[in-house]
């Protein structure tokens, strides 16, 4: 199952102080906070963990149906190698392993799960148009039959005519930025 | 602590987190932080932290996880008084 996470950098130190004690114990384990502090970066690194965590939660939580639940530590990222624009590790839930790539600009972090088949970012809110258009072209079908809804527990499908296309995709969105992540292949 | 009392401080801590102005308005028990307060979800954290300053109480993982609305906080601050 597929999920995703943008951050936009110049928001999220607006809205949060990862300094701020006790901050970094609720969200990460001792190992990830220990990376964190030892790293070179280690603002860069909060936030590029707490996207995966993000991004793995949308896919469990979709892969099982499962109620929203806010628990970042049942979440462990390990095996985290940064290179120069991108990032990728793995992220742990329970039983399952999941694959994460992030990709890192100066003001913008976006991560998703390894069977993300295409991602698109954009600085603009017509990424729903986009992803739409995108997905009309791929199944040759019409767009203006395409919508998004959500469901009970917010997650996003496609429908066409009103029905579940059933085509796995996660979209985040924040502050200037809003990103989709989408897996063809699965449908 | 009255219930009311425990109402009133969970809204004054989540204001600050709030992007959804309006959600305030009709600010009651089935309030969902994220859904009608638009509260980031890095931000629960703060409000988490925020509310175990308040009522001098710590909030465990397990109980985190099902804090979503203002009447789960309720509930769950309660539940540590009673147990302080």
């Amino acid at each position: 199952m597929i999920g995703n996470d943008i951050i936009d950098l110049n928001l999220i130190r607006a809205q949060s102080n990862w300094q701020r004690k006790g901050f970094l114990q609720k969200l990460f384990s001792e190992e990830e906070q220990t990376f964190i502090q030892n790293s070179e970066d280690p603002e860069l690194n909060v936030w590029l963990l707490w996207s995966m965590k993000e991004a793995v939660y949308k896919a469990v939580q979709r892969k099982y149906t499962l109620k929203r639940f806010y628990n970042p530590k049942q979440f462990i990222s390990e095996q985290i190698k940064i290179n120069p624009g991108k990032a990728r590790g793995v992220v742990c839930y329970k039983e399952d392993v999941f694959v994460i790539n992030s990709i890192l600009f100066p003001n913008m972090i976006h991560t998703s799960t390894g069977n993300t088949e295409f991602s698109l970012i954009s600085e603009n809110k017509n990424s729903r148009f986009r992803l739409l258009q995108k997905i009309a072209e791929h199944k040759d079908i019409r767009l203006e039959y395409l919508n998004i809804s959500k469901d009970r527990e917010g997650i996003p499908f496609v429908s066409y005519r009103g029905d579940n296309l059933q085509i796995p995709f996660s979209l985040s969105h924040h502050g200037n930025f809003s990103a989709y992540a989408v897996s063809l292949n699965m449908s | 602590m009255k219930e009311k009392e425990i109402l009133n401080a969970i809204k004054k801590i989540v204001t600050p987190y709030t992007q959804r102005q309006e959600g305030l308005e009709d600010f009651s028990e089935e309030t969902d932080f994220i859904k009608d307060l638009e509260v980031n979800s890095a931000n629960l954290v703060d409000v988490i932290l925020d509310v175990e300053d308040e009522f001098n109480i710590e909030i465990d993982n397990e109980s985190m996880e099902g804090m979503l609305t203002v009447g789960d906080a309720k509930n769950i601050i309660e539940q540590k008084l009673a147990s302080a």
